[in-house]
């Protein structure tokens, strides 16, 4: 049913929003897509799994993953992202973008090794459904959509009316006249980029919540469709990466009704060919920050 | 200085005083912008460069900015996306609130168009709009010491009396020393009292702006184009 | 022997799609998605020769065709596309082409094509490798390598230069793509099935390590990390997902500090000892 599946769209780009904002942001004043990003929920997933078999209280485990998580992203963005701005031209992108590449492939097999191909149970779980008005939603990812559209307000709020978020809208904007404002520019992307691992590994969990299970691979669809959703809405904006996740999970959800669920990404890689020929910059984007 | 391995400027010598307005002049290329871009330590530079009596040479650019030395480079650089209200809030940040709206008075008394224009994205501003910005948030600072860089470049002659107006004004209510880089010779002259000459690289002549002005070499030379 | 035979005939089919691969990256268009192209060969190949009839030889010409066909359109369509959006398409398409292939019946669904009538003599595939290095070698020393080269470099200012860089691209891509159709082909034919998963993201990423290790700016680049990345693991029993940790590490090692790979440390070496005396 049609109106089902649009909710059901709706539903799941809560979560594809958090991963598409963190590329978006991280793209914006970094000027490098980090591949690993999404691996990095699955990173923060997998350490709350570790934690609680281990014998931490759920609440202790969440922690822990995030100072695990936190501590993997600023060692990837060491590592693979800032040694890439010394190149100049094209490599400038290329280079971070192919040594993020491998820092994910790093930690998803490091994983794999430590934990198994397999699915893992998640410890938090909300698998059941609220019957609204005759329509099934999944507990799970309401809850993620209702997390997901509070942190993205902050982070709305926290970009454009804070002090901090002007020097990050700065730095993104024009580097060198950041500095000779005084913006220890530095120290602001690597911030932002702990924002944004901080979202990443907030919807790794959200994922094992929703559906009950971590997986080592687990980010490579939700890294395809974050970028996608990324793409679609305008690099660079956060509206338009909440947009354009909004515009894959209605897409995703709608192909399912009209081909089946088989073929629901074929539904995503049709959209961004759509709005690539339609508008190659992005629904929303402007010419510069924001 | 160099930019990569390419010397733009070498044996440079110069003094800026208290309370002073100092012009260097010199053709296209003379490497007066690198002069001011490796102050800033946005250039590569060897040397020693005091400022109140500390090396800054060791300091990274926005360390150089907190030890008090505002740069109002060359092209503005503005952040294209930030209306002019937030350029200012950037440049006052590190002040509490009550002072900072008393910078935004005494900057928009200064320059009152940009008052009107608080709100405006600065891409769509005009060019003498952006330098006013591009000096409104270094002044909002409270700089110790303004370096500028071809603040004409660009502008029509009227909007350049405007900018040159409001900078003799700083230069008089203020007594803010500056070190101000300009192709436009009769301009720098005419608001500095001293002045160095660059040529190629290096420091060719050193005076009083009167008498640089008197000068039948520095005339033909430089001022030919006033 | 037999084994290592096998190994190393494995390593040319691979290579063969690594070459084109490496021409694609080349000119800027970071594929991470080949193996949809490797899909196309074997696919096409497998069908015309399971469904159709035809002897490989007959449809192995064809799947190559395809091949270029194929690249050339989505090339067509992605004109504008630079580097990382360029490479979320590939990507795209990856998944977008494993689901797509499971579906259709033709194909043999979720199941592939099975009883490919197989072509497994080495001289084909020896024949088949060396050919592609040709093809990379040739294009490569012709004034459009140097385009290509370019336009890899700087789009926009190879643009500036005179470099016709939407003909180029498409017909790069396609080249690259035929070539791979090729590999795929090849494959499908040595192992008679042929199963959507082949299309998937975790061959694309071993073409993309193999290219990028070997070496993206030497021709002989693409070969030397495939038979390298190929062989020792075969030589090092460990585990497959341990491997791909190497990989990993591998590639961020020469994209931090070799960014010419292995083939260019190599040349840069050789340089240096041949000619001592010059700076570099």
């Amino acid at each position: 049913m049609l109106t089902q599946q649009l909710i059901n769209g709706v539903l799941a780009s809560g979560i594809y929003a958090l991963f598409a904002v963190g590329f978006t942001m991280i793209f914006g004043i970094m000027g490098v897509l980090n591949m690993a990003h999404a691996d990095f929920g699955m990173v923060a997933a997998v350490a709350v799994v570790w934690g609680v078999s281990a014998g931490l209280a759920p609440i202790e485990a969440v922690l822990l993953a995030v100072v695990v998580m936190l501590g993997v992203a600023l060692l990837v963005e060491r590592i693979a992202l800032r040694p890439g701005r010394r190149y100049s031209g094209d490599a400038a992108i290329e280079m971070p973008l192919i040594a993020s590449i491998g820092a994910g492939m790093i930690l998803q097999n490091t994983a794999a090794v430590v934990f198994g191909n397999k699915a893992i149970l998640f410890p938090i779980r909300l698998r059941g459904f609220f019957h609204i008005g005759g329509y099934l939603v999944a507990q799970g990812l309401a809850v993620s959509l209702a997390i997901a559209a509070v942190l993205l307000t902050v982070l709305e709020v926290l970009v454009m009316r804070t002090g901090f978020g002007r020097e990050m809208r700065a730095v993104a904007q024009n580097r060198n006249a950041a500095e000779i404002m005084g913006i220890h520019s530095e120290r602001v992307i690597l911030l932002t980029f702990a924002i944004t691992a901080l979202l990443a590994g907030i919807a790794g969990c959200l994922v094992g919540l929703s559906y009950g299970l971590v997986a080592p691979y687990m980010a490579i669809p939700y890294s395809i469709k974050g970028l996608v959703a990324m793409i679609v809405g305008g690099v660079g904006s956060l509206p338009g990466a909440v947009l354009g996740a909004l515009l894959i999970g209605v897409a995703e959800a709608l192909t399912v009704d009209l081909l089946g669920s088989q073929l629901r990404d074929v539904g995503v890689f049709l959209v961004l060919m759509l709005v690539l020929a339609v508008r190659p910059t992005g629904l929303l984007r402007t010419a510069a920050g924001g | 200085m160099s930019y990569g391995s390419l010397r733009a400027v070498h044996g440079a010598s110069l003094t800026v005083g208290a309370g002073e307005a100092v012009a260097v002049i010199g053709s296209n290329g003379a490497g007066k912008t690198s002069l001011l871009r490796g102050v800033m330590g946005l250039a590569s530079r060897a040397g020693r460069v005091a400022f109140n009596g500390r090396s800054i040479a060791g300091l990274r650019t926005h360390e150089i900015r907190r030890a008090g030395i505002g740069y109002v480079p060359e092209g503005r650089e503005l952040f294209p996306g930030l209306s002019v209200r937030e350029e200012m809030l950037l440049g006052g940040r590190l002040l509490g609130r009550a002072e900072r709206d008393r910078k935004f008075a005494e900057v928009f008394a200064l320059f009152p168009r940009l008052r009107e224009r608080q709100g405006q994205i600065t891409r769509t501003l005009s060019g003498g709009e952006q330098q006013m910005v591009a000096i409104a948030r270094v002044l909002m600072g409270n700089p110790a010491l303004l370096l500028m860089d071809e603040p004409s470049l660009g502008l029509a002659p009227v909007i350049q009396d405007a900018v040159y107006a409001a900078l003799d004004t700083l230069r008089r209510s203020a007594g803010i020393p500056m070190l101000l880089v300009e192709q436009n010779a009769y301009r720098a002259l005419g608001l500095c009292s001293r002045a160095y000459v660059l040529e190629l690289g290096a420091i060719t002549r050193e005076g009083e702006s009167r008498a640089l002005l008197d000068d039948p070499a520095i005339q033909s030379a430089y001022l030919g184009q006033a | 022997m037999g084994f290592w035979s096998t190994i190393l005939l494995s390593a040319c089919v691979s290579s063969i799609a690594a070459t084109g691969l490496f021409l694609q990256i080349r000119g800027g268009q970071l594929n991470v998605g080949m193996a949809v192209f490797v899909g196309i060969g074997g696919y096409v190949s497998g069908a015309l020769g399971t469904r159709a009839g035809f002897p490989p030889l007959a449809s192995i010409p064809l799947a190559v065709a395809a091949g270029f066909v194929a690249g050339a359109l989505f090339a067509a369509l992605t004109l504008r596309l630079h580097h990382w959006f360029f490479a979320v398409t590939t990507l795209a398409l990856s998944l977008a082409a494993v689901a797509a292939a499971g579906q259709i019946g033709f194909l043999g669904g979720n199941l592939g094509l099975t009883q490919i009538s197989f072509l497994t003599d080495p001289v084909v595939i020896v024949a088949a490798t060396i050919a592609a290095c040709a093809v990379a070698w040739l294009l490569d020393r012709s004034p459009a390598g140097l385009a290509l080269r370019a336009m890899g470099n700087d789009q926009v200012l190879a643009e500036v230069f005179g470099v016709r860089t939407k003909f180029l691209r498409v017909v790069t891509f396609g080249t690259g793509s035929a070539l791979a159709a090729l590999s795929g082909a090849l494959h499908a034919h040595r192992f008679g099935t042929y199963q959507p998963n082949d299309l998937g993201f975790q061959n694309s990423l071993l073409l993309f390590v193999y290219v990028i290790v070997g070496g993206k700016t030497r021709v002989w680049g693409p070969l030397l990390g495939t038979f390298f990345l190929y062989t020792m693991p075969e030589m090092i029993p460990i585990d497959p997902r341990a491997e791909l940790i190497v990989f990993g590490a591998l590639m961020m090692l020469v994209a931090v500090w070799l960014p010419a790979g292995i083939a260019g440390a190599v040349a840069g070496l050789a340089t240096r000892i041949i000619r001592p005396g010059r700076s570099r």
